[in-house]
């Protein structure tokens, strides 16, 4: 297991907003980054296809995500497991995210324990920590777009 | 002009050398729509100097000021981050940190933060303090450092290959194994002849055939270029010891000195040396240089002492005369285009390079820009769903991605063309137990026989010959069962070794559903390849029991499946399983981990010289000869156990000549100090003493293979570490235990079937506490 990140971002959406993304699987569904389905499976349990860009492989994983140890307004914890398609092995996250109002948004910390079995793991973290950032960028621009209070 | 009786092939740009600036020149003239063909003598692009060299990302912050080097990398510094994305090459900005480790040299890093600073380079100084928080894995007698956080990584295969593919994307062309014979240039073409007879006459040829590029000059009569070969030595080691950036000295007198440098895919490279030589093929390496490359590494970071180092190997730069690049028209007219003395950044400054060299062509042949404002795009592999059978073990590599590989737009006729498209070999065992399964796969894919597939260069043959049928024993038995709907198992053991089956049988006759996980073709593991008569009456009855059961269906057995990953949820372990009929998930409450071992490749021992085709392990040779290929023609055996005399007595019935390094107790043989010969083996050195063969192969030690404990976090990921149980065979997690060579590696397996035995009578003995445990008391 890596600690593959530990950051702050601010996000310019309103909390409430946030927490009505995660409790709706069709808002989820436009927000995550290369989610190509996305179907709720229960409370907090939604199973779904991801597609990752990795720099030279555009990987497709099909992803269990649970939402876990919900504390509205102020924190709860995104287990991800997934299996990427035509690669052996697979990798599990776990990230705690507490969130905060701030003035014009919210203030999002979280941090991402990863764990990669089979050739993910020979990816090395580098390449992992890179595509995760960027898809990161990618969920804040999402969700500013979908959720995002009208100005 | 005719060659091979054939007309001349016209087209407006040929590319003469396919290393990573020749293959940026073919994309820069594609980008223009410039109908262009790019000839390689070699295999494979990128076989000569873009294969073997530090894969850095260069700002260019030390570059002699007013160099056209200089010049040309900070203009592809400029255009790196939208290429790198546009071409999909994993790479990394990771920064690079120039350590001070005396006042003298701190004050010294003032005058490079100053040089760097000239060129436009961002850079700061850091102190001791700052390393200690932000690198502690520098020295810690570091004062200090520049510290230039726009240095990169990149993957220097796929770059290549990426340069190449965009460009045939667009239309260009690529043809390998085209050695250039005769150039000539005259008021309105140039004329260019190749080894096979084939000529074509282009509008323009661009001479970037790097340490040969003063030869092909001079095939044109232009004999103003001279490209001396700098040979450097690498280590790579899987381990990083946390380094995260590039470590380099302050430069000495002897030049920028070694470096240690995070590789792209994980690990590090530490190196390089810098020998000026005169023997262009020369990539040998010595003890020596590694010795050196150590030394001076440590300095810099001292946990290098803990880096195996899995593989060196050498890379030679072409240095012109004034030691500069030359990218100018020929002498012999100004169609031909010089691009050479490329030294040791070509990778960093090949888009400038490529620009710079385009541009002046395009203006003499008025090419115009037919193509604006397109972007490259190099296809990114296509995967199947499933990732089919592994076939290759230290990296997981599955079916799907080899087939992406080999169908991708560059042709694999080697292995080593297909490790660096998919990772196929690049683990610790150096491709010897997944070699032949890759050879048998190119040669279908390219519809070749396997003689024909070599491991890198031209004449790097792998295969001396081939027979039509295997013989018996071999891949095609198939007497255990094949992966069939697993009933709940209590245990299931990873691998069918002598102490796979001896666990197995043990625990089955206790009455527990055992389940039998194995990549080999049927029982027996690694003594199954040297054939029953070495086998002791003990071992021969295990196996041939073992065999019974699973056809039978009384043991479950699942043979040609390898197991990717554990995990353990709750009291129950989940295990991935990858097989030729898909994937599933099994579970079971308690794991055997009898996964054996590989034979130690050449990298762990100290022999001297190149790195030829021919210098293997047993484990290849079983996987050879099962498929009734003969891999030599004389072969001199490493070893004195019964792996050397089962593969030696194999050998010489298949008609190898063997000759054995064996002495008359085990232990006592004689020991391989070098070796010679390029792209084929020639000889060995053996007591001194220099003896011929094609062929040296391994037998004498065993590493064992822990691949699975590594996800879980157990042990010691360096490879060659045993599985850390406890007197009884238990690993450190409820349910999981170990037995064999994974444990005590032994290349003869002496004692695997014991040792699985006593495995699962510890095993059987908790259970049975764990049961009398939970069963109510005075019921």
């Amino acid at each position: 297991m890596s600690a593959l990140a530990d950051e702050t971002v601010v996000v310019r959406v309103p909390r409430a907003r946030i927490w009505e993304a995660f409790a709706d699987a069709e808002v989820l569904a436009k927000v995550l980054p290369g989610c190509e389905t996305l179907t709720e499976t229960g409370d907090g349990a939604f199973r779904g296809v991801l597609a990752t860009k990795l720099q030279f492989l555009t990987l497709r994983a099909d992803v269990t995500a649970t939402l876990a140890d919900r504390q509205p307004p102020d924190a709860l914890r995104l287990e991800l497991d997934g299996k990427p398609r035509g690669l052996a092995g697979g990798f599990r996250a776990v990230i705690p995210i507490e969130l905060a109002d701030v003035t014009d948004g919210t203030r999002i910390h979280y941090t991402v324990d990863l764990t990669t079995s089979g050739r993910l793991a020979t990816f090395g973290t580098p390449i992992l920590r890179d595509s995760f950032r960027k898809q990161v960028a990618t969920l804040i621009a999402n969700l500013e777009r979908v959720q995002g209070a009208p100005s | 002009m005719e060659g091979g009786g054939a007309v001349a092939e016209r087209v407006e740009a040929l590319v003469i050398g396919g290393g990573v600036v020749g293959c940026a020149v073919l994309l820069e003239l594609a980008l223009r729509g410039v109908d262009a063909v790019l000839l390689e003598a070699e295999n494979d692009i990128g076989e000569g100097t873009s294969k073997a060299n530090s894969a850095i990302l260069h700002t260019g912050f030390d570059a002699k000021p007013g160099t056209l080097e200089a010049t040309l990398l900070r203009r592809s510094a400029e255009r790196w981050s939208g290429l790198l994305e546009d071409l999909g090459v994993p790479s990394q900005t990771c920064g690079a940190l120039m350590l001070a480790r005396t006042a003298e040299e701190a004050a010294r890093l003032e005058d490079y933060v100053a040089l760097a600073r000239s060129h436009g380079v961002a850079v700061e100084l850091v102190d001791g303090s700052w390393l200690r928080d932000e690198a502690p894995y520098v020295a810690s007698d570091a004062v200090g450092a520049m510290h230039i956080p726009d240095e990169g990584i990149v993957d220097p295969f796929w770059l290549t290959r990426a340069y190449a593919e965009a460009a045939i994307a667009l239309g260009s062309r690529v043809r390998t194994r085209a050695r250039v014979v005769g150039l000539s240039v005259d008021g309105d073409a140039v004329t260019v002849t190749l080894a096979d007879g084939d000529t074509f006459r282009a509008e323009q040829a661009f001479d970037c055939a790097g340490l040969r590029a003063d030869e092909i000059a001079a095939l044109a009569g232009d004999t103003s270029v001279s490209i001396t070969p700098r040979k450097g030595e690498f280590l790579v080691s899987e381990l990083t010891g946390g380094v995260d950036r590039i470590v380099l000295p302050i430069p000495g007198p002897l030049g920028k000195g070694m470096l240690v440098t995070p590789i792209v895919f994980g690990g590090v490279l530490l190196g390089p040396t810098a020998v000026d030589g005169t023997d262009k093929s020369d990539r040998s390496t010595t003890e020596a240089g590694r010795e050196r490359i150590l030394e001076s590494c440590r300095a810099l970071v001292p946990a290098v002492d803990e880096m195996t180092p899995i593989r060196s190997f050498a890379g030679v730069r072409p240095v012109s005369s004034t030691g500069e690049y030359v990218i100018r028209p020929s002498t012999a007219g100004d169609r031909l285009t010089i691009v050479a003395g490329i030294r040791s950044t070509g990778i960093s400054a090949s888009p400038g390079i490529a620009e710079a060299a385009v541009e002046v062509a395009a203006r003499s042949r008025r090419w115009g820009m037919r193509r604006p404002g397109v972007r490259p795009t190099a296809p990114s592999p296509e995967l199947a769903p499933e990732s089919g059978p592994i076939i290759c073990v230290c990296r997981s590599v599955g079916e799907a991605e080899v087939v992406a590989a080999l169908t991708g737009a560059t042709p694999v006729t080697t292995t080593d063309a297909l490790k660096r498209r998919c990772g196929v070999g690049f683990g610790d065992c150096q491709g010897n137990r997944c070699a032949a399964e890759a050879i048998g796969r190119i040669a279908h894919t390219a519809g070749i026989a396997p003689e024909a597939v070599e491991k890198g260069p031209v004449g790097s043959w792998i295969v001396a010959a081939s027979t039509a049928a295997p013989p018996p024993d071999a891949r095609s038995d198939s007497s255990a069962g094949a992966l069939t709907a697993s009933r709940a198992a209590d245990v299931i053991v990873v691998g069918g070794g002598l102490a796979g089956i001896a666990a197995g049988l043990a625990l089955l006759d206790a009455g527990l559903a055992v389940r039998v996980i194995d990549r080999g073709p049927s029982p027996g593991g690694a003594v199954r390849g040297i054939g029953p008569d070495l086998w002791t009456a003990d071992e021969r009855s295990a196996i041939e029991r073992a065999r019974r059961l699973a056809v039978d269906g009384e043991l479950e057995w699942t043979a040609g499946a390898t197991v990717v990953a554990l995990d353990r949820d709750g009291t129950d372990w989940h295990l991935e399983v990858a097989s030729p009929i898909g994937s599933e998930t099994a579970g079971c409450r308690h794991v055997v981990l009898a996964t054996g071992g590989y034979i130690t490749p050449r990298e762990h021992s100290a022999i001297d010289g190149p790195r030829p085709s021919g210098v293997m392990t047993a484990d290849f040779v079983v996987d050879a000869l099962d498929r009734g290929w003969r891999p030599a023609r004389r072969a001199i055996v490493v070893g004195d156990g019964r792996i050397a005399s089962g593969v030696s007595a194999r050998l010489r019935t298949a008609g190898v000549e063997v000759e054995t390094t064996g002495g008359a107790t085990p232990g006592d043989g004689r020991a391989v100090t070098a070796v010679r010969g390029q792209p084929r083996l020639e000889a060995a050195e053996l007591g001194g003493a220099w003896h011929p063969a094609d062929a040296l192969i391994l037998a004498d030690r065993l590493q064992p293979a822990n691949f699975l404990l590594r996800g879980l976090g157990l042990g010691d990921e360096r490879p060659g570490i045993p599985a850390p149980v406890d007197a009884e065979g238990a690993l450190p997690m409820p349910g999981l235990w170990a037995a064999g060579t994974c444990v005590a590696p032994d290349v003869d397996h002496v004692r695997s079937l014991a040792d699985g035995l006593a495995v699962a009578q510890a095993l059987l003995a908790t259970v049975e506490r764990t049961a009398a445990a939970s069963t109510p008391t005075g019921a």
